[in-house]
């Protein structure tokens, strides 16, 4: 069998199994298992599980994952959401559709404390969309909005899936976690932008809401700070300090985390339970990722030794590609793969396969990173599997129905090709950050 | 069979439980380290061997059988929606199966390594001292022993169930 034929047949097979609902790690781990007896013979082939394993989990990069994600449940059970949601209420409330701006402000500010999206856009839809429906927000517009900020999760540090990311591409963690402040920052903007023309030009959409003493609001506003300033205190020492190169991720994340949990309890937020609560969340998140991860490592080693990446690297250099060629390509591939499979599946399926096809092309592997995390968060919201959707849909019951949450999301998919047109044009948005540390 | 299924929720539970404690210690500890490297000047020796080398994998291994107990497993969902449900069942055992051949072998192949390792005395160099780390190598087989166990019975108890549903008159 030729290798193009092998490599297809693989990830045929993978998506197939993971079709008839085979867990990803399974159907990775299994297809490398097959891959590995009829290229070498069983006894190579079983001895993959001996030290793969092991090796793949003791490795201190990989420590940041549990605690990105401890740090994320701490601060989500201390209930800062709330007040992140209540402070940007009455900062941005004003502004014509006002309350999609808060909610999309307070995705963004929760983003820089919790590197999952679905756990963000779970957290805000309780609090966000029951307060905009209240005022007489359109329905599709309040979930869309949770739904679509939600995803910048991801991308404003901490983020789990740069950590994989970095790991499986052999990039610098903390290169990646910078490069992604700014893209974030340029998605929240848009996002801002967007709905203050939309409200602007229709305002049904989203009833102005008056404030009608100026100098009340003001001090509410100040008040409002008083909840959220340890938070954002937080979040400028974590980026600081990984920027600064003074701590490495998983020590930004343990020392988050614990902040996170100091100030919790100091405020009254956060009791024994809720601790328990969110430490239990991280352990199993955990587990779960590195039970689709060890079969991903196995699958990376099985590519490797039928010389996939070589191949397609000598035919990147046969048809002298064009960069943007392949940008587009690789675009559209992750598109497709979005509609169906979860941002973890998808990065560990596609990165061993891309990056040496973008290394041979001298393209940035950390420009790359931004692309694909952009990329997998808009699988989030795109049908039929939209898990942002979902999650929003999970949270709302049955007062908001599926079809308009994800009609909800198709602005802000609008929003998502301005976006990444300006990240590909614009390596520097993505690269700027990262070029500029030691 | 389903009271075997009750008793293996006590170490399903606890597995999880130290799977907390390990999280819990990974968080204290690297705390403590960054603390005392920055502001005394004074690091903790070994942190970075002892958090990768135990919480660590604790942490990534020991809640495998709470998943399978949770089917919480990051899974997509398109079969479900056109297929009949006789055949959803069947399919739902099915990939059980499956898994459960494969945590099988990897409790298999871990527990080999796991052995080897433990007559080697495997340590890592830690600092200026050595640190056992051939314990932590029994993690994995466990853990995936407790998953197998787990699947097994489900499949068992999954098929006898949906016979009885056969069975039984609509």
């Amino acid at each position: 069998m030729s290798t193009l034929s092998l490599a297809l047949l693989s990830i045929g097979s993978i998506l197939f199994l993971v079709a008839l609902r085979l867990p990803m790690g399974v159907a990775l781990g299994g297809v490398s298992i097959l891959g590995f007896w009829y290229l070498r013979d069983l006894r190579v082939a079983l001895s993959l599980f001996e030290d793969t394993p092991f090796v793949f989990a003791a490795s201190w990069d990989l420590t940041a994952i549990p605690m990105f994600l401890l740090m994320g449940s701490i601060t989500n059970n201390s209930g800062i959401s709330t007040a992140l949601f209540r402070a940007a209420r009455v900062w941005f409330g004003g502004l014509p559709g006002g309350l999609a701006v808060a909610t999309n402000m307070a995705c963004a500010g929760f983003a820089a404390a919790c590197g999952s999206s679905v756990a963000a856009a779970a957290a805000m839809a309780r609090i966000a969309i029951p307060e905009m429906l209240h005022h007489g927000y359109d329905k599709a517009l309040a979930a869309g909005v949770v739904a679509s900020a939600g995803t910048l999760a991801a991308l404003i540090p901490p983020s789990i899936l740069f950590v994989l990311y970095g790991i499986f591409a052999e990039v610098s963690i903390v290169k990646l976690l910078i490069a992604g402040v700014l893209p974030g920052l340029l998605t929240a903007a848009i996002y801002t932008i967007m709905i203050v023309v939309r409200c602007k030009v229709d305002p049904s959409l989203a009833p102005r809401i008056e404030f009608e003493n100026r100098e009340l609001l003001w001090r509410e506003r100040w008040n409002s700070l008083a909840g959220v300033w340890p938070l954002l205190l937080l979040i400028a020492a974590i980026i600081g300090g990984l920027y600064g190169g003074v701590v490495t991720p998983t020590e930004a994340g343990a020392g988050g985390a614990f902040t996170a949990l100091v100030i919790g309890a100091a405020q009254g937020r956060l009791n024994l339970a809720n601790i328990l609560d969110a430490l239990r969340d991280a352990t199993v998140t955990t587990a779960q990722i590195f039970f689709v991860g060890v079969g991903a490592v196995m699958y990376t080693k099985f590519l490797a030794l039928a010389g996939v990446g070589q191949m397609f690297v000598e035919m990147i250099g046969a048809w002298s590609l064009d960069p943007l060629l392949l940008v587009v390509a690789a675009s559209l591939i992750y598109i497709i793969l979005g509609m169906f499979l979860d941002p973890l599946g998808i990065i560990l399926i596609t990165v061993p396969i891309f990056v040496p096809m973008f290394a041979a092309l001298n393209l940035d592997l950390v420009w790359l990173g931004v692309l694909v995390v952009k990329y997998v968060e808009i699988g989030l919201l795109t049908p039929p599997v939209g898990f942002n959707v979902f999650v929003v849909k999970n949270a709302v019951g049955d007062s908001i129905p599926l079809e308009s949450i994800f009609k909800g999301c198709l602005w802000f998919l609008g929003c998502e090709v301005i976006i990444m047109a300006l990240l590909i044009a614009f390596p520097q948005i993505s690269l700027f950050l990262p070029n500029t540390m030691n | 069979m389903d009271r075997l299924l009750r008793w293996l929720e006590i170490p399903i539970h606890l597995m999880l439980w130290l799977g907390l404690v390990a999280g819990f210690l990974m968080m204290a500890h690297v705390t403590v380290d960054v603390t005392g490297r920055t502001f005394f000047s004074q690091p903790f020796e070994g942190t970075t061997e002892i958090v990768s080398g135990f919480y660590m994998v604790a942490m990534a291994y020991l809640p495998w059988a709470w998943i399978a107990r949770n089917d919480g497993h990051i899974k997509v969902d398109l079969f479900a929606s056109f297929a009949p449900q006789r055949v959803v069942e069947w399919m739902e055992i099915a990939v059980k199966i499956v898994t459960l051949l494969y945590v099988a072998v990897f409790t298999w192949r871990t527990s080999i390594r796991a052995i080897q390792q433990t007559k080697l005395g495997e340590v890592w160099l830690a600092g200026t001292a050595y640190l056992p780390v051939w314990p932590s190598r029994w993690i994995l087989p466990i853990a995936a022993f407790m998953m197998a166990l787990y699947l097994a019975l489900r499949v068992v108890s999954d098929i006898a169930a949906l016979a009885r549903h056969n069975g039984a008159p609509k």
